[in-house]
């Protein structure tokens, strides 16, 4: 329940739209972890995801105007936090296939358990970090945000068979990531 | 069902979006196949590597900063806040203020008077159209006109160059905006294509005649940023939007059968096979549609439509 006098996004929305700073202030606090963590997917680094953040904010101060109290904030904050992400991967670097990523240098070799799984987690935050942005970001929003593939379809702008695409084939690489550099194992 | 049948159900199972109905066949199937417990297994190691790290909440406070110390030199305060944040000012100085303006104003008006010329009246503040039609013209000041005009107006800006008209032309001959805007700049405008060009605006209405052949509802124009995002609005059937001349397709064909004989269940699972085998079919929205169609007639989750 809301208590007296805290306003929910939208209104706050409404008053920042007027000029009001303080209210977009409150927003910023509010959402300032979401719409990092949304810039991260994209980005996949923090420095392009701080940057990203902070232009998704001035952004969305600027575009209030237009922004319809009727409609829910943060998907609509999401949505421009995803485009400023996307706008600054792409002026800033291009894409790495992830054939070309670098394997991590080979420690000697042991059959532990632990050495293995840290094998693994390794190569996997690489193929992640080498995955194209959209294929990062749907992947990210899913397994590491829990959002539904609705939500997810909402917040890419996406249809959701192409949100469904994206997730099978961001799951591909990383398994066919770790299948190649792995052990080669095959699937039945 | 058979591992070939199963295969493509495992990663809406394996996110909790299977419908309950296909939950309990892969389950089943689950039980008693090790190559696809392997291949969920595979799901689930993958979605291990999905880790966004934490910054820490001094980073968000920072950002916090930041973003509001952009804000706050960006945005100029309204012109009766300043007056407000100043230290307060002894009356005195108030006072000798006020009586240098007056002094100042009635010397000035008396100035005025005396030289007995009207046309000092419009100079104070913008150029009147008469000056811009003569700037525009690039003809000087006229000679005779009242040494007062000059001293009394604010500094002119340099003549706009007669190249002004000349761009105002060019504007008109420029090749018209571009018909589709992409639809990330749109959104960043407010998520709103009513800010987007005419063209634009009328994309939904031409290319998606309703279902049957109705005239499509009348969509508010707050609705129509869910373009290409948003393939559910009520009366829109993303079927006929995306195929006017559809792709042969047997087993879509049979799903769409299927869901309209009473068949939510069987048509969805036909539908998620067809989309997993062909996910960039040319009726891959079409799927996406039964299964959307399928899944709320089941009663599960489907995408929020605002």
């Amino acid at each position: 329940m809301e208590e007296a006098g805290i306003r929910n996004d939208e209104e706050l929305a409404a008053r920042a739209a007027g000029g009001e700073l303080s209210s977009f202030e409150e927003l910023v606090r509010r959402h300032r972890q979401a719409v990092y963590r949304a810039c991260w997917a994209v980005a996949g680094n923090h420095a392009d995801a701080d940057d990203a953040a902070q232009e998704a904010f001035l952004r969305a101060f600027r575009s209030l105007s237009s922004y319809d109290p009727n409609r829910p904030f943060l998907p609509w904050l999401r949505r421009i936090a995803r485009n400023a992400a996307l706008d600054l991967v792409t002026a800033r670097r291009p894409i790495v296939p992830l054939e070309e990523v670098a394997d991590p240098p080979d420690p000697a070799p042991g059959p532990e358990q632990a050495l293995r799984e840290r094998q693994e987690g390794e190569r996997l935050e690489t193929a992640v970090a080498a995955l194209p942005p959209e294929l990062r970001e749907t992947f990210l929003l899913r397994a590491a945000e829990g959002l539904s593939y609705a939500e997810i379809a909402q917040a890419t702008s996406s249809p959701l068979g192409t949100v469904m695409s994206r997730l099978a084939r961001a799951r591909g690489r990383l398994l066919e990531a770790l299948e190649l550099k792995g052990k080669g194992g095959e699937r039945g | 069902m058979s591992c070939r049948e199963t295969e493509p159900l495992l990663p809406a199972y394996h996110d909790g979006e299977s419908p309950p109905g296909e939950r309990a066949q892969v389950e089943e199937h689950l039980s008693t196949c090790a190559a696809c417990r392997e291949a969920l297994e595979g799901l689930r190691r993958a979605d291990a590597a999905a880790v966004i790290p934490d910054p820490g909440p001094d980073y968000y406070q920072e950002l916090s900063r930041k973003v509001m110390e952009t804000l706050a030199e960006e945005t100029p305060e309204p012109a009766w806040i300043a007056p407000l944040r100043r230290p307060p000012v002894p009356f005195l100085r108030w006072g000798t203020l006020a009586a240098a303006a007056m002094v100042v104003l009635v010397a000035g008006g008396i100035w005025l008077e005396g030289k007995g010329d009207r046309t000092a009246v419009p100079t104070v503040t913008a150029p009147s159209p008469v000056m811009e039609e003569v700037y525009l013209g690039g003809a000087a000041v006229e000679p005779g006109a009242d040494a007062g005009i000059q001293t009394l107006a604010p500094p002119e800006p340099p003549p706009p160059p007669r190249k002004e008209v000349d761009l105002k032309t060019r504007a008109e001959a420029a090749p018209a905006v571009p018909a589709i805007e992409p639809p990330r700049e749109a959104e960043e405008k407010g998520a709103d294509y009513s800010q987007a060009a005419p063209a634009l605006r009328q994309v939904p209405v031409q290319v998606a005649p309703g279902p049957a052949g109705a005239p499509l509802p009348p969509r508010s124009p707050t609705d129509t940023y869910k373009l290409g995002g948003d393939l559910r609005a009520p009366g829109i059937s993303p079927l006929i939007e995306a195929s006017s001349a559809p792709a042969p397709a047997p087993s879509l064909d049979a799903a769409l059968r299927l869901l309209q004989e009473g068949k939510p269940a069987e048509a969805n699972s036909l539908a998620t096979h067809f989309l997993a085998a062909h996910p960039e079919h040319p009726r891959a929205a079409e799927a996406t549609d039964i299964m959307i169609r399928a899944r709320r007639a089941l009663g599960m989750d489907e995408i929020p439509i605002k």
